[in-house]
């Protein structure tokens, strides 16, 4: 029941990874979008593509324009609201959004699905929402610099004598954090940290798990409990805690460069504990 | 009933024990006794015992006996099999405060306040709509506790709608759950707990002849709308202040009576303290089992799944002897 929750949550979070069969694409060379999540209309907006946005899901709220569009739901969606927009085209995430993907299909719109799980799929569904959406050029050039920012942070993480065990707290209560193979996890390492939680996707931890585990850095998503249980961990006695806004780190677009920037700061100043 | 109080506190003993050794923080029974003898501090051994393990422990005891006694006095007042602590409007009602207080964005520590007063605000309403001229018809009150917990129960389904992200934590609400034990909502639980069960004990035996019917009760000296009202009280602030600390934990309220009932018979003086045992025993069980599942379960889930079983095993028996 939980790992249901954890996905409910992290669904509305972030924002994929079956294929579907791809209808034939429209001829408009400026096509009527509509975004199902949040980090395919960050991208559509880093795209310059912004105007051509008609309709997001109640989840978005980045960049700020985005609070003016038209809402078609959040985890429900309405698909009447959705046809009345007469997008010509729909991106969608496969994993996110299947379990509206059959209705979805019975709508007769021109849907795209559009992986961002792991870093390369995000930049590889950059090029493609480019091609779709008339900006292939500026989808050449966002994924350049953010090929080149990730280098970067590669190259900076190899200078770093400091490369703490970290958790990633996803959701507060319960407990969820990011494990193995997820995208925080990625991002966490690119960064210079270790994710200490070793099972794999978005587990849900019990507080006496988060005890056993103890580590060395926090990274929240969301304000640390005040409680004995939270402030007794290393971590917090350490003051290694390190908070991040959840968007940053957990929705995959263009954003996480500045995630990346925003951990490896907080890692260059620090040193490793000394051991007492 | 001597013999089995008795055994229901060796099993309070032995599943306390159980309990403290076990957990994904793994600890030998030395070490939990090291640990409590130390008293609360900092090591992360102590934490997982003191501010985990024990508050835990104590919790699913102390809720287990509320709802337990509460689910025996509805019983025997309301004379329906079927009649459980939830019956009145309570479980809506607790159910409506936290879900306003999950939409309004309150603090954590606010929730199990906003349960306690929408638990006491629902059964004052039943009582309002139950009550004619200078006394509360039961049967009124039955069917008012159940259209007022229909009608506060579709306004949390709405609520919940509109809950989105925070969804999750209403669903544990919902199903029950022990894991967000800690000291100060023991201390919270303590008085409606203390305050509860003694006005029940008080007046158990004039629920006994209550039983038997207001027409013959009234002749032998019972203040009947009195004791009524002190058992509807005493049974309400109970299962309010259950609800309001680990949400709508099932099953227990409604079966752990009936069970003392097939072992001791119905009279109210010893059917109380062995309800108070035996349903700290049973939810201090389930709680152990949902620890044991390689994903923490809602003890909600495991009441119902270990508890229905029990019964329907204990009832056969009965009726064969």
């Amino acid at each position: 029941m939980k790992t249901t929750l954890g996905a409910l949550i992290l669904s509305v979070g972030l924002s994929g990874c079956h294929s579907t069969p791809e209808k034939p694409s429209t001829p408009s060379a400026q096509p009527r979008v509509v975004s199902l999540t949040p980090n395919l209309t960050e991208i559509l907006f880093a795209l310059e593509a912004g105007s051509q946005v008609v309709g997001v899901t109640g989840n978005d709220h980045f960049p700020p324009e985005v609070d003016r569009l038209p809402k078609i739901g959040d985890m429900q969606l309405n698909y009447e609201a959705l046809l009345q927009l007469h997008p010509d085209l729909v991106v969608y995430d496969p994993l996110l959004n299947r379990q509206q993907l059959a209705q979805l299909q019975k709508l007769g719109l021109h849907l795209e699905p559009l992986s961002t799980q792991t870093l390369p799929e995000m930049l590889n569904s950059i090029s493609r929402l480019g091609v779709k959406v008339g900006k292939p050029e500026q989808a050449a050039r966002l994924v350049t610099r953010l090929r080149e920012e990730l280098e970067l942070c590669k190259k900076r993480r190899e200078k770093m004598n400091y490369r703490p065990q970290a958790l990633v707290e996803i959701w507060h209560d319960p407990l969820i954090a990011a494990g193995q193979g997820s995208y925080c996890t990625e991002v966490l390492e690119l960064a210079g940290f270790h994710n200490i939680v070793s099972r794999p996707g978005y587990p849900t931890i019990d507080l006496e798990e988060l005890q056993r585990l103890d580590p060395e850095v926090l990274v929240l998503t969301h304000p640390l409990p005040q409680t004995p249980v939270w402030k007794r961990l290393k971590a917090v006695r350490n003051q290694r805690v390190l908070e991040i806004s959840e968007d940053l780190l957990v929705r995959p677009g263009p954003r996480v460069v500045e995630a990346l920037h925003r951990m490896q700061d907080w890692l260059e100043l620090r040193q490793p504990v000394p051991r007492a | 009933m001597r013999s089995w109080l008795l055994l229901g506190g060796l099993a309070l003993l032995g599943l306390v024990t159980l309990g403290l050794c076990s957990g994904s923080y793994s600890l030998s029974l030395s070490q939990v006794w090291n640990v409590l003898l130390q008293g609360p501090g900092e090591s992360p051994e102590n934490v997982v015992v003191w501010q985990l393990r024990l508050p835990r422990l104590l919790q699913a005891i102390l809720v287990g006996a509320c709802l337990s006694t509460a689910g025996a006095a509805f019983q025997s007042l309301l004379r329906s099999p079927l009649a459980d602590p939830y019956l009145t409007g309570t479980s809506a009602g607790a159910s409506l405060g936290t879900a306003l207080a999950v939409v309004l964005g309150l603090n954590y520590g606010l929730y199990p306040v906003c349960a306690f007063a929408g638990a006491l605000g629902a059964v004052l309403l039943v009582t309002r709509l139950a009550r004619i001229r200078q006394g509360v018809r039961l049967e009124d009150f039955l069917l008012a506790g159940v259209m007022v917990s229909t009608l506060l129960g579709s306004l949390v389904s709405l609520l919940m709608v509109l809950a989105g992200r925070e969804l999750s934590r209403l669903v544990f609400f919902l199903l029950g759950n022990l894991s967000g034990s800690n000291w100060l909502l023991l201390g919270w639980c303590l008085a409606p707990f203390v305050l509860g069960t003694g006005l029940l004990v008080w007046n158990a035996y004039p629920l006994n002849l209550l039983s038997l019917g207001e027409d013959l009760a009234a002749p032998a000296g019972v203040a009947v709308e009195r004791v009524k009202l002190q058992v509807l009280l005493a049974a309400t602030l109970l299962t309010a202040s259950a609800v309001a600390s680990s949400g709508l934990v099932g099953f227990v309220g409604l079966v752990i009576p009936h069970l003392c009932r097939l072992w001791v018979g119905p009279d109210m003086r010893k059917l109380l303290p062995l309800a108070l045992v035996w349903g700290g025993v049973f939810l201090l069980g389930c709680d152990w089992l949902t620890r044991l599942a390689p994903q923490e379960l809602p003890v909600g889930v495991v009441t119902a799944l270990v508890g229905a079983p029990w019964f329907l095993w204990q009832l056969q028996r009965e009726r064969k002897c």
